[in-house]
């Protein structure tokens, strides 16, 4: 080679004040000089040397994001709770069978018009939403549970947040059915009241039993009430249009007040 | 800080079952391994210590605060490291996920400090050449490093490790032990073993539970000591023993009352342990 970087060429290469075509020059020349690859060392600052191989090292380490993180960001969620979102996928699949029962359910219904399958709708369409509840945590939902349970970051929050991130969908999903039963009106969606009261239940259960628990005594709760009362179809669609709603808003109004007034044994279980 | 955990007349009951029973314990600087057998109560101490479990009565203070109180358990969590008994981890998450995932939980929300600091631990149990690979793929003992990896985020003032070393080949247990002595020079360590080897080679104070009490607590010199006397070899096992086993060489160890004329060696921590296990002598509790 018969030319070389002078000390000073190196020094304005690594402040950047170089055009861009002796840039490009020395960057050539370096990939093939270890004479000027030490001269243009010695020119860069420790920190900004030290700076660049964190950055190096960040870019290779940063998470690869699932489909279902970089969604969230790109609405707008902090990395924590996206981060707390992706973290559990294992119920995922749990809630999309149930959501998926109900809204065969619904086309039953739809295709038969008959009130049996349009009442079983109703009773199911809730489930969706309560497996996808019981995902939020716990030792089924969340294999690394006994560890986030003593972070600083608070227990209530991570249930909170991944119960709305997973109800939020398998609402939406349950939803679809809307469409194939509009000859029933507004009860098309009368399972949404419902859905709240039993998901705030389920919730405000957990503060005295695990949440996987507390969602199979809800959803048992819900599913036998009206074989052990023996309820006719036709009243049981009255009642959904009338006394289940009020009851509904009950529940879920106790159930949130519960979980503010009982708040602390999230973080701090006494079993 | 002088004492890191301070405990008296601790009791968890599970029902009508009493896990822990009016345990007293002062915990300082070093490491305190905690040696017993399966339900003796060890799990529920560990999970009490890092206020995973409320007590049913008793005081803990750990780290100059109480976990009963809001504040005071955020302020041990910040500076507490936990692994537990059963380690779970996230299949599809990579190493380095895991860890940073961890510690956004722990509050590290400066994105470079907070993978500086992913990256140190992950080196520090040398998994630095699989950072990259997904959980499902690792070993069982590869695992159980990520689990460790992820309690020494932010250079917690106390790590309580249930039975850490579960998995874990020869050199991997050696290199735990390097990690775990430079980690309790300035800090408290609370380890629970089956593992009377990492006792002997680790603690400076051990503490043997059973049916929810302690029945010894001293150095792992001194729970050797209580089998001076006590053990020998023979060409074939001994009935007078109340345990023997054969040894690699041929010949049989024996553990208790040793005859007259018997070959006596060194007692060893686990020689001491198993007396232990046999009686609770009243020489034996601190």
């Amino acid at each position: 080679m018969t030319w070389h970087v002078d000390e000073q060429s190196a020094q304005r290469y690594v402040a950047r004040r170089l055009d861009s075509t002796s840039t490009s020059s020395i960057e050539s020349h370096l990939l093939a000089c270890d004479r000027c690859r030490a001269t243009v060392g010695v020119a860069v600052e420790d920190d900004l040397l030290a700076f660049v191989w964190s950055e190096i090292s960040d870019a290779l380490d940063r998470p690869r994001l699932g489909w279902a993180e970089r969604t969230l960001r790109w609405l707008g969620c902090s990395d924590t709770s996206s981060r707390i979102v992706a973290a559990t996928s294992r119920a995922r699949l749990s809630y999309v069978i149930a959501v998926a029962i109900s809204v065969a359910m619904a086309l039953v219904a739809s295709w038969s018009g008959g009130d049996g399958a349009f009442s079983a709708f109703l009773m199911l369409a809730p489930i969706g939403p309560l497996v996808a509840t019981a995902g939020a945590f716990g030792r089924w939902a969340d294999p690394a549970h006994a560890v986030l349970s003593v972070t600083p970051t608070s227990t209530l929050r991570i249930v909170l947040i991944r119960t709305a991130a997973s109800v939020v969908p398998a609402i939406a999903l349950t939803a679809l059915s809307v469409p194939m039963l509009l000859d029933r009106g507004w009860l098309s969606v009368a399972w949404l009241l419902p859905t709240l009261a039993l998901t705030l239940g389920a919730l405000a259960l957990s503060s005295w039993v695990d949440l996987e628990i507390a969602t199979m005594i809800v959803v048992g709760a819900w599913i036998s009430t009206p074989i052990l009362i023996r309820a006719p179809r036709r009243e049981l669609l009255d009642a959904f249009a009338g006394q289940i709603q009020f009851v509904s808003i009950g529940i879920a109004i106790a159930g949130a007040l519960t979980m503010v007034v009982r708040h602390t044994t999230f973080e701090y279980r006494e079993g | 800080m002088g004492s890191y955990v301070n405990i008296r007349g601790l009791t968890k009951r599970y029902g009508r079952s009493q896990a822990v029973a009016e345990l007293d314990l002062d915990v300082g600087a070093g490491v305190l391994g905690l040696l017993g057998p399966n339900g003796a109560g060890k799990t529920t101490l560990m999970r009490i210590l890092a206020t995973s479990l409320a007590p049913t009565a008793g005081t803990v203070n750990v780290l100059g605060h109480d976990p009963a109180d809001a504040e005071g358990r955020l302020e041990i969590r910040r500076k507490l490291g936990y692994v537990p008994q059963e380690v779970g981890l996230y299949e599809n998450f990579t190493v380095f996920d895991f860890v940073d995932y961890i510690a956004i939980l722990k509050e590290h929300t400066d994105r470079r400090t907070r993978r500086d600091e992913v990256r140190r631990v992950v080196e520090a149990v040398d998994l630095g050449d699989v950072s990259s690979k997904k959980i499902r793929k690792l070993s069982g003992g590869m695992r159980r490093r990520v689990a460790l990896a992820q309690s020494l985020l932010g250079d917690p003032a106390l790590l309580v490790l249930d039975e850490p070393t579960v998995g874990l080949d020869p050199e991997q247990r050696l290199r735990f032990r390097g990690l775990v002595s430079q980690h309790a020079e300035r800090r408290c360590v609370v380890l629970s073993t089956h593992m009377t080897e990492d006792v002997e080679a680790l603690c400076d104070r051990v503490v043997v539970m059973n049916l929810g009490r302690i029945t010894f607590d001293g150095t792992p010199v001194e729970l050797a000591a209580l089998a001076k006397d006590q053990v020998w070899l023979a060409d074939v096992p001994d009935p007078r023993a109340l345990v023997s086993w054969r040894t690699g060489e041929g010949r049989h160890r024996n553990v208790g009352t040793a005859p007259a004329a018997a070959e006596l060696i060194t007692p060893t921590v686990q020689d001491g342990y198993l007396l232990l296990g046999g009686r609770v002598p009243d020489e034996a509790v601190a």
